[in-house]
This record gives C-alpha cells, sequence and structure tokens, in this order.
C-alpha cells in the first residue's frame, strides 16, 4: 500500500517538472532575439517570407495559444524536424540515444563492479597502504579534466602504441561495406545478433577509449563515497553485534555493512548516470562519439533549434526517469522507508 | 568448588601511546560458575566494557591485552581470529546496551536469526529457522512466528533485547556476557529482562556477566558482585556482603548514590571528583584523592588485597576498620 502510494507521489512529482522543463524552454525560445522562423529560413530572408514562415509555424498566433501547442505537440513527441538534417527531431535522438546509452550504461556498470569492491576493502583497511593508493587516485580522477585525461589516452593507445582507434564508434570501411543492421542500438549487441564479428570487434575497439575515460572519472566518486560510508556504517552498533556473533568478515563487510552503504551509492548513481544519459558532452566530442551530447553541442552551435529543443526535453524526461527508479529503489533497499 | 565457565586472571589491557601507554585495565581477577550471575559494577570509564570486549577477543586495533581469559578452560588470549570467531556466539555470547541499535536494520530479525545459527551450527537455513522459532518461544516472545519476518524497526525496544538475548542462545554458549542490556529499556520492561536472565542461569546453567552500574539491579539478580574502579576490581563478594557490609570505600559511596523512591530529589548523593583518566592513574589506591578516609599511605603504596569471609575481598588500605572511619570526624 505505501509502495503504492510513494509511487503515484513520485509520479506526479515527476509530471510537474516535466511541465516546468517544456514551461522554460518555451519562454526561452520566445525570449531569443531571434525568431525560431528566422533561424529556420537562414541566410537573409525577407519580411515576408518571415511572416509565412511565421504563420506555418503557428507563430503568428496569441502567445498562449503557442504554449497550448507547445505542450501538445511535446506530449505527443512531436518534436519538429531538424533544421540541418530535415529528418524528425525524435528519430535524430532516438539514434544517438543508442550510442550514448551503450557507452554510459557500460561505464556505470564497470564502475560499480570496480569502484564498489574497492571502497569496501579501503575502508576495511582504512589508512593501509591499499587506502592510501586509493585514495591518492580518486582526488586526482575528481580533480583531473575530462579533456585531458581523454586527449592524453589517445596520445598512449593511439598516438604512441597504435593499439585502439582515435576516435569514432566503428570503422567507416565497416560502416559502407557491412553496417551493423540496428535492432536495439546498441552496437555491441546488435552486431553478434547478427552475426557481424566484423564489426563487433571494431566496435568494441573504438568504445575501449571513451569506456576508459569515462570509468576512470567516474570511479573515483564511487569508490570515495563507498568507502566514506562504509566507514561510518562499520562504527554501527549492528556492526559489533555481527563481530561479536561471530559471523564470517566478508558476510558482515559485503551484506551487512554493504546494504547501508547502499543508499548513498544509489544517489550518486542515479545523479551521474542521469547526467552522463544527457550526452557525456566532453567525452563524446573529444571521441567523435555519435552520442547525444555532440548532438547537443553541434546542434546548438548551428542554431538548430528544433533539435536543440527536442534534444533538451528528451534529456530532461530521461533525467527524471532515472531518479524516479532511483527514488523507487530506496524503499527496495531501506525497509525502514517503506512505511513512509 | 562449582563447574567454572569464566576464569579470568591478571587481564592487563593496554594502549600503546605515542608518549606514554594508557593503561585500561590494570590487573583483573575473577570467574564465573556455570548458572550464576556475577554483577561487574562502576562508573562510566572504569574498565567494565573493556572487560566484556577482552573476553570476546573484541579489544579494538593497538590494545595490548596481558593475563588470561579461560572460557570452559580453552584460553582466549591469543588465540588466532578464526578460532575466537567460531567461539563468539557459541561458547560465549553478548547482548548491548542498546538493543535498537544493536539489530541491523536492514534486514530482517529472521534473516539474522538464521545467519549467526547457520554459521555455528551444522543445520540448513530451514532447520536454523525451527532452532531460531523455538528460542524466540523460549524468551516469550509474542507470535514469533510473525516476529521472524519483522525488520528491527517495526520491534519495540523490549521484543529486540528478547530477540537478541534468544539470539545470544540459540547456539547454546556456557556463557552470556550481558553489557548494560537495560540501560535503554523502560523500568517495567527491565524488570522482564532481568528475570528472563535469572531464569536462563537457573534452568539452562549459563554463566552471566552482568554489566551495570545500577546497583539496585545487582542486588536483584546477581550472585556475586565486582566493584570496578580505575581498571581493576577494588571489591568482590557474594551480593548480600558486598551490599550490607561493603569494605571499599568506594562501594559505600556507589551504594550511597542510590536513589531510593519517595526521598526527595535534594538528597540525591553523588561522589565527589571524578574517574581518574586512564592515563593518569594516581600513584598508591587509585581512589585517594576522592576518598574521604584517605591517609598518607593511601597515596604511596598500592592497597593490599584482603579477604574478609566468604571469599568478600577489598582492595583497601582501610577495609578492616571501614565502620570505625566512617564516625571520625
Amino acid at each position: 500500500m505505501a509502495i503504492v502510494v510513494l509511487l503515484a507521489q513520485r509520479v506526479l512529482l515527476l509530471i510537474g517538472v516535466v511541465f516546468g522543463v517544456i514551461t522554460i524552454m518555451f519562454v526561452l525560445s520566445r525570449v531569443l532575439p531571434a525568431s525560431p522562423a528566422e533561424l529556420m529560413l537562414g541566410g537573409r530572408p525577407s519580411f515576408e517570407m518571415i511572416a509565412k514562415a511565421e504563420a506555418e509555424l503557428g507563430l503568428d498566433r496569441p502567445l498562449a495559444v503557442q504554449y497550448l501547442n507547445f505542450i501538445g505537440s511535446a506530449i505527443r513527441g512531436e518534436l519538429g524536424d531538424s533544421l540541418l538534417t530535415k529528418r524528425p527531431v525524435l528519430l535524430e535522438v532516438r539514434e544517438r540515444f543508442g550510442a550514448t546509452f551503450e557507452l554510459t550504461t557500460l561505464a556505470m556498470v564497470l564502475v560499480l563492479l570496480i569502484g564498489v569492491p574497492i571502497g569496501v576493502l579501503s575502508a576495511v583497511r582504512q589508512n593501509s597502504m591499499l587506502d592510501n593508493v586509493v585514495r591518492t587516485i580518486s582526488v586526482a580522477g575528481v580533480a583531473i579534466p575530462s579533456f585531458i585525461l581523454a586527449m592524453s589516452l589517445q596520445l598512449l593507445f593511439y598516438g604512441a602504441l597504435g593499439w585502439l582507434p582515435l576516435q569514432g564508434r566503428v570503422d567507416t570501411s565497416i560502416l559502407l561495406r557491412n553496417p551493423i543492421k540496428p535492432i536495439t542500438g546498441l552496437f555491441l549487441i546488435d552486431a553478434p545478433l547478427t552475426g557481424n564479428w566484423e564489426g563487433f570487434t571494431s566496435a568494441l575497439a573504438h568504445i575501449a577509449l571513451p569506456l576508459l575515460t569515462l570509468t576512470i572519472l567516474l570511479l573515483a566518486t564511487v569508490t570515495r563515497i563507498t568507502r566514506n560510508m562504509m566507514i561510518e556504517v562499520l562504527k554501527e552498533e549492528y556492526i559489533r553485534t555481527a563481530f561479536a556473533y561471530g559471523l564470517p568478515k566478508s558476510a558482515i563487510y559485503y551484506q551487512y555493512a554493504l546494504k547501508a552503504t547502499l543508499i548513498p551509492i544509489l544517489t550518486v548513481i542515479g545523479l551521474t548516470y542521469g547526467n552522463l544519459l544527457g550526452g557525456a558532452v566532453v567525452v563524446e566530442s573529444v571521441f567523435d562519439w555519435p552520442g547525444l551530447g555532440s548532438f547537443v553541442v553541434s546542434s546548438i552551435a548551428q542554431n538548430d533549434y528544433p533539435a536543440s529543443l527536442g534534444a533538451t526535453l528528451f534529456l530532461a524526461g530521461t533525467y527524471l526517469l532515472i531518479n524516479l527508479i532511483v527514488d523507487l529503489l530506496y524503499p527496495v533497499v531501506d525497509p525502514r522507508l517503506r512505511t513512509a | 568448588m562449582s563447574d567454572t565457565v569464566l576464569q579470568v586472571s591478571g587481564l592487563g589491557v593496554t594502549f600503546p601511546g605515542l608518549f606514554r601507554s594508557t593503561s585500561i585495565l590494570r590487573g583483573v581477577d575473577f570467574e564465573v560458575a556455570a548458572g550464576k550471575v556475577l554483577g561487574l559494577v562502576g562508573e562510566s570509564g572504569c574498565g567494565k566494557s573493556m572487560t566484556a570486549s577482552a573476553c570476546l577477543g573484541m579489544v579494538p586495533g593497538p590494545g595490548c591485552v596481558t593475563g588470561s581469559i579461560r572460557i570452559d578452560g580453552g584460553e582466549v588470549i591469543g588465540r588466532p581470529e578464526s578460532e575466537l570467531r567460531a567461539m563468539r556466539g557459541s561458547r560465549v555470547a553478548m547482548i548491548f546496551q542498546n538493543p535498537m541499535r544493536s539489530m541491523n536494520p536492514f534486514f530482517t530479525l529472521g534473516r539474522q536469526m538464521i545467519d549467526v545459527i547457520c554459521c555455528h551450527r551444522p543445520v540448513g537455513r530451514p532447520e536454523a529457522r525451527s532452532v531460531a522459532l523455538s528460542e524466540l518461544k523460549a524468551v516469550r516472545i509474542p507470535d514469533p512466528e510473525l516476529a521472524l519476518e519483522k525488520y528491527p524497526h517495526q520491534l519495540s525496544g523490549g521484543q529486540i533485547q528478547r530477540a537478541l538475548i534468544a539470539l545470544a542462545l540459540a547456539c547454546q554458549p556456557r556463557l552470556l556476557i550481558a553489557d548494560e542490556p537495560t540501560t535503554a529499556l523502560d523500568v517495567t520492561i527491565q524488570a522482564q529482562i532481568i528475570w528472563l536472565l535469572r531464569r536462563l542461569a537457573d534452568e539452562k546453567g549459563l554463566a552471566v556477566v552482568f554489566i551495570t552500574h545500577d546497583l539496585g539491579l545487582v542486588s536483584q539478580l546477581c550472585d556475586r558482585v565486582a566493584v570496578m574502579y580505575a581498571g581493576r576490581i577494588v571489591e568482590m563478594g557474594s551480593v548480600e556482603a558486598v551490599i550490607d557490609q561493603p569494605r571499599h570505600p568506594y562501594t559505600a559511596k556507589l551504594l550511597g548514590a542510590v536513589p531510593a523512591v519517595g526521598r526527595g530529589t535534594r538528597d540525591l548523593f553523588s561522589i565527589p571528583g571524578h574517574v581518574p583518566d586512564p592515563g593518569v592513574i594516581p600513584m598508591g589506591c587509585a581512589f585517594h584523592d576522592r576518598c574521604d578516609r584517605a591517609t598518607g599511605i593511601c597515596a604511596e603504596a598500592d592497597p593490599p588485597a584482603r579477604t574478609f569471609c566468604e571469599d568478600h575481598l577489598a582492595l583497601c588500605h582501610h577495609a578492616g576498620c571501614h565502620q570505625q572511619v566512617t564516625e571520625a570526624p
């Protein structure tokens, strides 16, 4: 019962926030000095052309009507056509979301699989050699700007060693010769599904560097959070009780204590994952990864107004959805939150 | 002599420091027989809880433990961690001051009980569950089936303390150490827990070390009592002897500090001064600077252990002539 109430609360909240985002986007698009119609036409259009285009776009109607139309089309997912590619923005966004999703999800999984156990070990052996090394590396990981890390890795693995490709998602020759047929939009899944092993190896080699960059950057945060929370939890009386009753250390650390640290870890995961799905802008740009981040950057830079609006709305949506899921996971982890 | 379960002799715990080490315990000797309850009494910071931790082999970090602790004849000090772990819970169990915080809030009572039982007994989880059930019944938890499925926050403090006792007993230890188990509970619940402990000692032959600062509880529950001060046992004997005829002035003052219902709050009595910091324990008798019967010798020489009838023992230069000293100006 409590779960249903919680779910309803969160979903209502989500709807409210989505409306807020839509409204802000509408206001911003109307406040901008350049009229959308002008941007759409490009070049130096005559007044008649602008007026005609404005009428087509419904920009000559009262603001309130425009606002309602805007909300209506946003809800229906009609985000218009990109000015640059002339294709529907939704389609464009969906294609690029696959690339971003593939990269960031893999990064998150790696970060969790590596960061959490290291954080636990580091907390259990507080102030040991291992702990000091982990702490130093994670400070460095937080401090280092992402583009420096990305370019250093390119220098090393592409420039010096020549092991990995410089950028892109897959070899251009493969794109021409033997393209990966889209099923899920994730190359690493689609390629084996369609038996395209050449494509798979190429995709794997291409994702390695951006993945490594993102993982190093995020690992620092997750390891630190896990370590610090774990140290607090290990001071709890129920941990002492578990020791006093002779439970094995591994069970105490990885079950009894770790579950208590999951809430802050979940929070961090929700926030960073949400952010990343919006495109790890810098990393995607450096590696020319055809994801949402680089899409947003290029559409803003080139005044592609429907594309940037559509992408923004989509990003806000995913961010909220991820955090809704995280919110709903809290009571799964902590039974005390189930009766709220 | 009856069957001795716990035998502590010459127990010392010292923490090395940068300039000088700090002695928390300075030679503690006592024993507890099966079916008997020993009260360990003293102000905060006198070493009661450290004694308990030492009995479980759980002295934290850099602490250096000396002397001997034998549980069922087996030495605790110097044993490898793996053997200590097997011993904890199965031969000696402990219950703690704050029941609400002593159970993991993220797991059900059943899960936590079954985990402990499985790790000490060669049983599967279903069997462990039925053991847990019967132990919960033994401590008279209402509706034990339901209680197993509950999380700690859904139970009351008294219920959790009972559950912890049930958990402590699930692997049939010979010794139970109870570190102020009733401090965080209502007085009425407190009485139930006390009677439960007494019944377990009488019926199951459990040896109990009951740590408290409440002498009232000691007189209700314990067979013997040991009074600790600054890392030492300063007086020990049967409850009747120690409470009726305290030999150590510290015990006498503790007894004087027990408030009685009906006395006005203005009559509350406290012992002036405070327990010495373990790093700076005074020469001679550690209590001499708070003791109004102290004479020159108290500041110079360690007080001798004097034995009175029925192995009633006190560490005081003036233990013998205590009554007269009280009347002196």
